[in-house]
């Protein structure tokens, strides 16, 4: 009869099911059916199903007060439970609430840091809109692209194209210049720029209006922190900054600080106009003839870039033909940070890299307390046996053990918390990054912690979980042993991937570690040890000869030079040299080195072919031809053969070739080497460089100052060391090799951690063995050595497992690198050894421990 | 002191008036007719898993029945801890509801 009301019930009996546990599902599916029955018969199949219906959506209510009433009462006795059994492991649940914690916490301040890098250049609210300019030059058959355009394209641009509705210029590089504001006085990078960027890009105007200086060639921007600067306790607008001494300008408005990674970035701007006062030079900007700004272009909507493109595309060789090869395009400026000017960019490689590490090294740290959880899963297994007695089921079992897990994890996600936000100063300095905590507006952080806490409890808990709820009874509580030899095959898994990672993260921190190195101590070509520099300024730039006969008369002054840029990067460049026998294919881009004489002598570089620049070969006044040195990477281009007196030329200009000077690095090592034109040219002595003797230096600088505060009184002095320079010059390297290093060394921590938790586990739960052993003779080493044996096995596993990923993995960290270290076999080896000694004292620290224990105390041990 | 509900109070005596056979059907049927309107069995349980927590009545399997397509059912019945209790709640509410209150109730 039952059979006939199976129909529609069928729905209700699904809501039952999942609502009730199975006791009181069978309880009141039963009852409900006898009533159904019973009033089927009595009143009909109808008016029962109605009742049934009623009856049903009625009961729901108490039922869900009921079950939660109850999963609240057991919750508390799970809660009770868990507390105690951490306060009986005391010791392992600190070793596993500490690993986790650790690793959440490199997992948050990494997703900080990711968080921070997605979002650069990415502020701006018309970013959909906004590109920049690039341009493309051929290169030997491929092509580069970069960021320099000529000054007069930016006008141009918005002129000829009516979809681009505003575009702004920026100076590429700054102008160092002395500022004064009433008695201070300092020297700030200044950035000339079209103020129409302040309309186009979001820089939040703290104070100001940009209507008033629109077209204004003497206002200028500050950011807060030169405001702070300059203006401590006063409204900056409408005061007068003093430039290079002679020149003034209205602060028309403060702009918040702009962060260090964005591709604009400026402490005080000026208006492009300006650069023609400030190099007394007019028409600086609406010149076709270098490639020194940088353009910005805001398009309106539904725009077709590719049109945009094929217009442009030779706009630049109409201003200048000498321009050839230059051709420019538009690129989304929200995408150039991550993805780069061509489309092939490192920044999101970086970010991706990362990322993976945080995931790691939370992997690590969950598998860690997987593993011990596991572990300890033999000393529970009576207490899971009683409780399968006493009725509980196998759902409830694993309930109560996810939950424990998952208490411990809230425990541990909460130390992270407050981990992360005492150690966020430190990360800051570590990433140069101004990081902070703020919620608001922060989802993916939010979600990606909850995302972490989720992840952690679920796969942390569910191995542990699944294992004992699967214990019976009566084996578990015949004897106290718990764990078969199925659990030892999966934690020796855990163990061999665990130190897999380590030793993969080991291997790849020594390889940055040392490929920084390796550039940090590559022959340059050129010496910069006990070479100081000064900026020329002023008077300096008109009397540089005679201020250079000045401090020759120092007797620690051996050398003294000039260049127009600084040594460390020279971007003063240029396409369309010609010479005999050209390849119509090769225009590379050429460097250009305005030197005096004595470059050769100050920075000790070769010359591998004719003679350099010197008063003989210097005939001012008759040149037809003005004479210049090349490099040897030059030479090479041009083909085989002597270059002595050879032609170059520039469109109309020739010149003669008297030298060829071994390559030496003029721009930093992440750059190949290019070729260069080094022409002895005094009219930009832009930095002087002075090679001194190594002994009574400070006295030497001083030497050093009077000369110039003689020549420029109002100027600033300042002296920096070029090695120094140089140093700083891989401070970016330095700094992310430090990062991952960091890291690094946090996932071989947690792995040790576990290993350690490991080790001790089940050096105690052998502890009868080993007192038996030591019974029958055997010494502490001995019995060191066995301990050590398995878990050394595994560790030999990880070893080969992870040397070609390792490999792998260092090969591509080196990718970006045209110089680059060997990965030797040594390096492998060396590491394998590490980690091996890192088991070998973790083990060995717990093994010792239950060696010494006096065997009588542990056969008694239960 | 031993506080009961209202709602346990009256299962539990219908418990005790079943004496036998006291399971989910009659249970609800005998505290239906007595307070005159319908309970829903969701209604039910809840006291009983109350005063099974308690140790007011005792909960077995008794033997399968026809009724039931051949499956067994839970079975309640009053232990000596829940006669004790209705003793008491009975002692509490004559004191509380005696006439001296001087309201008509009956």
């Amino acid at each position: 009869m039952k059979k006939k009301h199976q129909k529609l019930p069928k729905f209700g009996r699904l809501i039952l099911r999942i609502l009730l546990e199975d006791e009181d599902y069978y309880q009141m599916s039963g009852d409900i059916d006898e009533v159904m029955n019973y009033k089927s018969s009595e009143e009909g199949k109808f008016k029962a199903l109605k009742w049934y219906t009623g009856h049903l959506l009625k009961s729901i209510p108490q039922i869900l007060i009921t079950s939660i009433y109850w999963s609240y009462v057991m919750l508390k006795n799970y809660f009770k439970v868990t507390f105690r059994t951490i306060r009986k492991q005391k010791i392992y649940s600190f070793i596993n609430i500490l690993g986790l914690a650790v690793g959440m916490t490199c997992c948050i301040l990494i997703l900080l840091w990711v968080q921070d890098e997605i979002g650069t250049d990415r502020f701006h609210e018309k970013k959909d809109f906004l590109y920049m300019v690039g341009t493309r030059s051929l290169y030997s058959g491929s092509w580069i692209a970069s960021a320099g355009t000529p000054p007069a394209f930016g006008p141009a641009l918005k002129e000829e194209n009516p979809e681009i509705v505003n575009s702004a210029r920026i100076q590429n590089g700054t102008n160092d210049m002395v500022v004064k504001y009433k008695e201070k006085i300092f020297v700030e990078p200044i950035k000339a720029g079209d103020f129409s960027l302040l309309e186009m890009f979001t820089f939040s105007l703290v104070r100001g209006n940009l209507e008033t200086v629109k077209n204004d060639p003497f206002g200028i921007f500050i950011t807060e922190k030169i405001a702070e600067k300059y203006f401590t306790n006063e409204d900056p607008i409408g005061k007068t900054l003093i430039v290079d001494n002679r020149l003034n300008y209205t602060v028309a408005g403060i702009l918040k600080n702009m962060p260090a990674n964005s591709l604009i970035s400026f402490d005080l701007l000026v208006p492009c106009e300006a650069l023609d006062n400030l190099y007394n030079q007019k028409g600086y900007t609406r010149t076709w003839y270098n490639l020194s700004f940088r353009t910005f272009a805001e398009t309106g909507k539904n725009v077709s870039i590719e049109d945009i493109n094929k217009r442009i595309e030779n706009r630049i060789i109409q201003g200048n033909n000498n321009m050839e090869q230059v051709k420019p395009f538009l690129r989304k400026y929200s995408e150039i940070y991550l993805y780069g000017l061509k489309g092939d960019g490192w920044m999101i490689g970086q970010v991706i890299m990362f990322g993976m590490i945080a995931g790691i090294v939370l992997l690590i740290a969950c598998i860690n307390f997987m593993n011990l959880s596991t572990a300890r899963a033999g000393t529970r297994a009576r207490e899971v046996g009683m409780r399968k007695v006493m009725g509980a089921h196998r759902k409830n079992i694993i309930k109560q053990f996810f939950g424990e897990s998952i208490l411990l994890t809230v425990v541990s996600f909460v130390i992270a918390l407050v981990l992360s936000y005492l150690l966020l100063p430190a990360f800051n300095g570590l990433s140069n990054k101004n990081l902070s905590f703020d919620i608001s507006g922060h989802a993916f952080i939010i979600l990606g912690m909850i995302g972490i806490v989720i992840f952690t409890g679920v796969i942390s808990g569910s191995y542990p979980s699944f294992f004992l709820a699967s214990f019976k009874p009566a084996n578990v509580l015949k004897s106290s042993k718990g764990s078969g030899t199925k659990s030892s095959v999966f934690r020796k898994v855990l163990v061999v991937i665990q130190f897999g990672i380590s030793i993969i993260l080991i291997i790849c921190t020594i390889v940055v570690f040392k490929q920084l190195n390796f550039l940090l101590d590559k022959n340059l070509g050129l010496e910069k040890d006990q070479i100081v520099y000064t900026r020329g300024r002023g008077e300096v730039r008109k009397d540089y000869n005679i201020v250079k006969q000045e401090l020759l008369k120092n007797p620690d002054i051996l050398n003294v030079t000039c260049s127009q840029s600084p040594i460390t990067g020279i971007y003063w460049n240029g396409h369309n040299w010609n010479w005999e026998g050209r390849d119509e294919q090769t225009d590379p881009l050429v460097t250009y080195l305005y030197t005096d004489t004595d470059f050769l002598k100050t920075f000790s570089i070769q010359m591998s072919e004719g003679e350099f620049f010197s008063e003989k070969t210097i005939t001012s006044g008759t040149e037809t031809s003005p004479k210049i040195i090349i490099n040897e990477f030059f030479s090479n281009l041009m083909g085989e053969g002597s270059k002595i007196g050879k032609t170059l030329s520039q469109g109309n200009t020739y010149y003669t070739i008297i030298g060829v000077v071994k390559d030496f690095h003029f721009k930093p090592l992440h750059t190949e080497m290019q070729p260069i034109i080094l022409f002895h040219n005094l009219t930009r002595p832009n930095y002087i460089f002075m090679k001194i003797r190594p002994v009574n230096v400070s006295a030497t600088l001083k030497g050093i100052e009077t000369v110039f505060k003689k020549v420029n009184p109002d100027y600033p002095f300042s002296v920096r060391f070029l090695d120094e320079d140089f140093q700083r010059l891989y401070n970016y390297y330095k700094r992310r090799g430090k990062l991952f290093q960091a890291f690094a060394f946090l996932a071989i921590f947690i792995s040790c951690l576990g290993l350690f938790g490991l080790a001790s586990f089940i050096a105690e739960r052998r502890t009868k063995e080993i007192g038996i052993r030591k019974a029958l003779g055997a010494n502490i080493s001995n019995i060191l050595i066995l301990l050590n044996k398995e878990f050394l096995t595994w560790v030999l596993t990880a070893n080969t497992l992870a040397w070609p990923v390792a490999y792998y993995f260092s090969k591509s960290l080196l990718q970006g690198f045209p110089y680059r270290i060997n990965l030797g076999i040594e390096l492998f080896l060396f590491s394998g050894l590490a980690a091996l000694l890192i088991a070998v004292v973790t083990i060995s620290v717990q093994s010792i421990k239950a060696a010494r224990i006096n065997p009588a105390d542990s056969l008694r041990y239960e | 002191m031993i506080i009961l509900s209202r709602s346990e109070e009256i299962i539990l005596l219908a418990i005790w008036k079943l004496k036998d056979d006291a399971y989910g059907v009659p249970i609800r049927e005998l505290v239906s007719k007595e307070t005159g309107h319908e309970w829903t069995f969701g209604a039910i349980y809840k006291p009983l898993k109350q005063l099974t927590y308690k140790n007011y009545v005792r909960k077995t399997m008794s033997e399968p029945t026809a009724e039931r397509g051949g499956r067994s059912k839970f079975v309640y019945s009053i232990t000596s801890e829940g006669i004790e209790a209705l003793k008491e709640i009975r002692k509490i509410q004559k004191t509380v509801w005696s006439e001296k209150t001087g309201m008509a109730f009956d």
